[in-house]
């Protein structure tokens, strides 16, 4: 299976992999993905905007069937059994009621490719197919993310006590993928919402141009993320997915501002900016308190 | 067809190999006569390149060549623009201005490449770069959006009367109509400000040009190794299949790896083919934060209209975008922002204004979110502060105007980053917001633990933000 919808972590070789299987009816640690490299595939645009799991799913949903429907079409044929008794399941292909009767994909694959005889008029050699998807339109994932959080008016630390995301983002191919997916957003959303903030002076130098002083959030700052699941699935393709790539990114400063004005009540604060920092917040604490 | 795996937490089958450092990345090829690449890059935002002498350079030992604008020729060509303005929206202003290979008569932001260097280890190169002579002649820096639209701003692009890259207004229904029916208005000035991608492994290229079969190999971190392959065929005036782009494992992208035909990405591939030598170049970490993209720069002036139970007549934003010193990636992270305004809300009336403004600072172009994150901030903000002076509980504000599950599809009238309309296709908004207030125990909480922590002098909040995210765009994707 080729795509070119890359991969810098998400996980598309096995997710990917996961909807072949099942199209199939092979083990899903024998299908090998291959991505990010034009030599196998010469169409499309690639990894980004969530689309993965819409966008290169739903194609490859689509040229896994066909490739079921050839492999059906040629073992009717080399078993001399009607379609709809033929049975896929773990690389094989048997006549439902008389399992002896039956032929590996391997080789039907070969059978499909021969040196000699004739390719019938119409069909094609090879159990191969292309396809493609396009949306008609983008699909809307969404959720709601819950925290609560502890700040020292002293030192403006903040501990994150409870960090809950609930997203539905339709149908899910692979959970274990989706919550690594909703963990580094997560992660990335508290690093925009108190900690990364790339400072330029008036000479447009960056002034933190560095890991030590421009703040990405450690393990010490990503708190136990407990994720919930609901599933409304999309009208707009087949696998009835939706993007999940950045879900967990959007709604974090929002959270962040709502969570401190709740923390502070005394200093009645209103949250207007992001990214905060703990300067920021002792600036803040400190308008406040002249104008109290 | 069996549902034996779909829905399943199977484990990743790519994560033996990555754990065992059996999985390839770009700085992993290693090619017999590879030489190495380093960039004089500027130390100022805003200047005139007056002259540049690479002789001392060129003398080092080690060195095989410097390239400048000067000595690039005809080959000098700046980056392609990727994302055309909206069609269909009237009046939208667009000045597209894109990056370039290296500097040729100014320099726009710190850290753009003015020469390359290239020798036998980086180590020579980057101190054959310190022996490159510059002479640039500063000018006057603008880096904060709104004094960028201020008449008397320096121009970072002279051939415009303004720093205004591009200015988008789109609407729906009637805001200033319903403005005037509003119990409560709630208008305020919101700033979001810069953050980068950071990913765990930075950019990097390796080109091999093969002068025997006429055909260029080149490894790059690139999150879309189709479109850099068409673009550089195209450039290099080769056809598509004379070039092939591997985009192997990569350590983290977020959006940056995404941004296409960065200075480095177009010229490391042509040095290759003028000194028919395979070339790397791998940023560090100090590069990465000058010449990768960053995103979320945005000022908004923006309004809520609401009746006195709370629920949203409309809303109104004004905002400026900060699109850095150019704009390859056209309007993508402002019409995010614009889709994203309205969060989950049933919302009748809408007017967003969107100008976006070129400054002296490394290009913005979308980082994890793209302009989502500013949207939900915006409508979130204002709704929080709406419910406080309501006297409405945050939760109840938002369940009085979540989009109904039986409304969908719902149509927002607005076009979306993809050009398509903003059709919310279906949802139910309701239940993850009340299971994410059952997880987070969240009456228990404000009714018993919050006031026991208080009394023991300890300053706890709880926060509740549902979200909706645009996802799936187009246009498609084709495997085999």
């Amino acid at each position: 299976m080729a795509t070119g919808v890359g991969t810098q972590g998400q996980g598309h070789f096995t997710s990917f992999a996961q909807i072949v299987a099942d199209q199939l009816g092979v083990d899903v640690r024998d299908v090998i993905l291959v991505t990010g490299d034009t030599s196998e595939f010469h169409w499309g645009t690639g990894t980004f905007a969530s689309r993965g799991a819409v966008v290169a799913a739903n194609a490859i949903n689509a040229s896994a069937k066909r490739v079921r429907e050839k492999i059906l079409a040629l073992a009717s044929k080399v078993l001399e059994a009607p379609e709809d008794e033929l049975e896929l399941a773990e690389g094989v292909i048997r006549v439902a009621d008389i399992p002896r009767i039956s032929i590996t994909l391997g080789e039907l694959a070969i059978l499909a490719n021969p040196l000699r005889g004739a390719v019938e008029p119409g069909t094609e050699p090879g159990l191969e197919a292309t396809a493609y998807f396009g949306p008609q339109y983008g699909a809307i994932a969404f959720g709601t993310h819950a925290m609560i959080l502890d700040v020292d008016p002293q030192t403006m630390m903040i501990e994150i006590k409870r960090y809950v995301a609930v997203e539905d983002c339709g149908t899910v191919i692979n959970p274990l993928i989706l919550e690594g997916q909703i963990h580094g957003g997560v992660s990335l959303g508290i690093g925009n919402s108190y900690y990364e903030k790339l400072v330029f002076d008036d000479n447009g130098q960056l002034l933190n141009a560095s890991l030590v002083d421009y703040l990405i959030p450690t393990a010490a700052e990503v708190p136990r993320i407990e994720v919930g699941h609901e599933e409304t699935r999309s009208p707009l393709n087949p696998l009835g997915s939706k993007g999940v790539g950045e879900a967990g990114a959007i709604p974090v400063p929002a959270l962040f501002a709502q969570a401190l004005e709740n923390a502070l009540p005394e200093y009645d604060l209103e949250i207007l900016e992001a990214p905060l920092s703990p300067n920021r917040l002792f600036e803040l604490l400190r308008e406040k308190e002249r104008e109290l | 067809m069996t549902k034996k795996y779909i829905g399943k937490r199977i484990k990743r089958s790519e994560d033996p190999r990555l754990l065992t450092g059996e999985a390839l990345f770009v700085d992993d090829v290693e090619i017999p006569g590879m030489l190495h690449a380093a960039f004089l890059r500027s130390d100022y935002a805003h200047a005139y390149l007056k002259s540049i002498d690479i002789s001392a350079a060129q003398a080092l030992e080690g060195v095989v060549a410097v390239f400048t604008t000067e000595t690039m020729g005809d080959d000098w060509q700046p980056g392609p623009p990727l994302v055309s303005p909206p069609p269909t929206v009237e009046d939208v202003i667009f000045h597209s201005r894109t990056q370039v290979p290296l500097v040729k008569d100014k320099v726009r932001h710190v850290g753009e490449p003015i020469a390359i260097v290239i020798a036998e280890n980086r180590y020579i190169a980057e101190d054959a770069v310190d022996d490159i002579v510059v002479d640039l002649e500063p000018l006057d820096v603008v880096v904060d959006i709104e004094k960028a639209m201020q008449p008397d701003a320096p121009l970072v692009h002279d051939d415009l009367d303004s720093n205004l890259a591009a200015h988008i207004k789109q609407e729906k229904g009637d805001y200033a109509a319903i403005r005037e029916a509003a119990d409560l208005i709630i208008k305020r000035r919101i700033v979001i400000d810069r953050g980068a991608a950071a990913a765990m492994e930075n950019r990097g290229v390796v080109a091999q040009w093969d002068a025997k079969s006429q055909h260029l190999t080149v490894w790059d971190t690139t999150q879309a190794p189709i479109p850099i392959r068409n673009g550089l065929a195209a450039r290099l005036d080769l056809s598509e299949h004379q070039v092939r782009v591997i985009a192997p494992f990569i350590g983290g992208a977020f959006g940056p790896k995404m941004m296409m035909f960065y200075p480095e990405e177009m010229l490391i591939p042509w040095v290759s083919i003028k000194l028919d030598r395979p070339v790397k170049w791998i940023e560090d970490r100090y590069e990465n934060f000058y010449a990768t993209t960053q995103e979320r720069g945005q000022v908004h002036d923006a309004e809520m209209a609401l009746t006195y139970d709370g629920r949203i007549l409309g809303v109104s934003d004004v905002f400026l975008h900060d699109s850095g010193a150019y704009d390859p990636y056209g309007l993508t992270i402002p019409l995010n922002t614009q889709c994203h305004m309205m969060g989950p809300y049933d919302v009748a009336n809408y007017y967003s204004e969107s100008k976006v403004v070129f400054t002296n600072k490394i290009i913005t172009t979308p980082v994890r979110g793209a302009g989502r994150p500013q949207g939900i901030f915006i409508v979130e903000r204002l709704l929080d502060l709406a419910a406080r002076e309501l006297g409405i509980d945050p939760i109840e504000i938002r369940m009085r105007n979540l989009i109904p599950p039986d409304a969908f599809p719902y149509e927002h009238k607005i076009i979306d980053q993809a050009f398509a309309p903003l059709i919310f296709d279906s949802g139910n908004y309701k239940p993850v917001l009340e299971k994410a207030a059952d997880m987070i125990g969240y009456d228990q909480f404000v009714k018993d633990e919050q006031p026991r922590l208080r009394a023991e002098g300890r300053h706890v909040g709880i926060g509740i933000v549902p979200f909706i995210e645009t996802t799936g765009v187009g246009p498609y994707e084709e495997p085999g």
